[in-house]
């Protein structure tokens, strides 16, 4: 029997290179050119069947994503970047893809500035602000950043 | 599982909506986060009851979470409470009637709070037990001078209010004396006192707080915290909404985010909880 092996594959492990491809092609048609997702469902969902995906989830999964990048670009909120980034993995589009489609691209030098301006001062230097998750404690528990 | 028992307990008090006109309402993030603290506590720690009134026994029947506390449910402390306290100023006054009505050694927990991990180890050489010191910021934490004061009321020279307040998100309280002695001297402030704050915040907090750490500086108990630092990525014990309930209430969407990965989190460790798998199967 043969295994395949996943240790070599990069973050978008679960999806083929092809699927991969389909699916930047729909987020970058919907989020910057304005085009339809409706259109695009009967691919995705035959791509989800050779991949043995579940299409529903994955349509779920898509709709929050682009309601949320509409919202995050509306108000660059700095809040609903992380929750994107979240979301954006269930949908197997990276970091670095994600910024591709923000308006304008995120400043993380804000980010990391608010990582840095933790009112509580911990001397532990892996505390994270209640400004860049949105005032959570234990948030990385439950895996928030 | 077997564990140390440390009852708990939960607070709904609807009157705080009711008196500022609002109508009683949790969303389905912040149920969910309710649920998988009391289970939580359940699995891991102790038994856990609810405290509410009327209007908070009907809210939890109507979202089929009757049997969601081990401990039951009591609505007679909070419905038939004549106290003289004005629960638009001392919105958070409920968890303080319901603790007084609850035996020590005695664990409150905020519904927005989930212990995730066994705590016997920290509790059981502890007298007093919360959440985190709080930054005493003194916008919130106001001068003595600047706090609402009932009529006749002065504060006991003996305060000291040097002392950091503490987070009673979490509050484990050993002793039925000191309960009593903190309990008392929060009520002297409250009773009678209707003068709102402008922030709607720095009179609760002072009496819930604030008075914790003054108490227990005056009964010469150290309060032992379980977390030195709120954000620290060191924490492997407790998860607290505390200022992100106003983002789930402000965006449905991240509301979604929250509970998939919650959901996520205790699915594993919650999976023969017939309680929560009811719950999954209803919602998912």
């Amino acid at each position: 029997m043969q295994f395949k092996s996943k240790i070599t594959r990069n973050n978008h492990s679960a999806i083929s290179d092809s699927f991969q491809k389909i699916i930047w092609a729909l987020v970058v048609d919907v989020a910057i050119h304005s085009g339809h997702f409706e259109t695009r469902k009967k691919l995705l969902e035959k791509y989800c069947e050779d991949e043995n995906l579940i299409y529903t989830e994955l349509e779920n999964n898509f709709h929050l994503f682009f309601e949320l990048l509409e919202d995050y670009n509306k108000t660059n909120d700095i809040r609903l970047y992380q929750f994107l980034k979240l979301q954006a993995r269930y949908c197997f589009i990276d970091e670095s893809s994600l910024d591709f489609l923000l308006t304008p691209p995120i400043n993380r030098e804000s980010i990391d500035k608010t990582r840095n301006d933790n009112k509580y001062s911990s001397q532990s230097p892996i505390a994270v602000s209640s400004a860049a998750n949105g005032g959570i404690v234990g948030g990385h528990l439950i895996g928030l950043y | 599982m077997e564990h140390a028992a440390y009852p708990a307990f939960h607070v709904l008090w609807t009157k705080p909506s009711v008196a500022n006109g609002k109508d009683f309402a949790m969303n389905e993030a912040e149920i969910l986060t309710m649920i998988v603290s009391a289970l939580m506590w359940q699995k891991y720690n102790g038994t856990i009851k609810l405290f509410t009134d009327h209007t908070g026994y009907e809210f939890i029947k109507e979202h089929d979470l009757l049997n969601l506390w081990d401990g039951g449910i009591n609505t007679e402390v909070l419905e038939n409470n004549s106290y003289p306290i004005n629960p638009g100023v001392f919105w958070a006054a409920g968890k303080l009637l319901a603790m007084e009505a609850q035996n020590c050694p005695c664990v409150m927990l905020d519904t927005d709070l989930i212990i995730m991990r066994p705590i016997n180890e920290v509790l059981k050489n502890s007298d007093v037990t919360a959440l985190h010191k709080e930054n005493p910021d003194p916008q919130v934490y106001l001068d003595p001078s600047l706090l609402q004061l009932p009529e006749n009321f002065s504060f006991p020279d003996y305060y000291n209010w040097n002392i950091a307040p503490s987070n009673t998100a979490f509050l484990y309280i050993k002793n039925e004396e000191f309960k009593q002695f903190y309990l008392n001297e929060s009520k002297q402030f409250m009773f009678h006192n209707t003068g709102k704050p402008a922030e709607l915040v720095s009179q609760m907090v002072f009496a819930e707080q604030r008075l914790l750490s003054i108490c227990a500086d005056r009964a010469d108990l150290p309060v032992n915290y379980l977390l030195t630092d709120p954000f620290s990525l060191s924490n492997k014990n407790v998860v607290h909404l505390w200022g992100f309930k106003n983002l789930l209430r402000q965006n449905d969407k991240i509301q979604k985010i929250y509970s998939k990965q919650l959901i996520k989190t205790v699915k594993d460790e919650l999976s023969t909880n017939l309680f929560f798998q009811n719950y999954l199967a209803k919602h998912q």
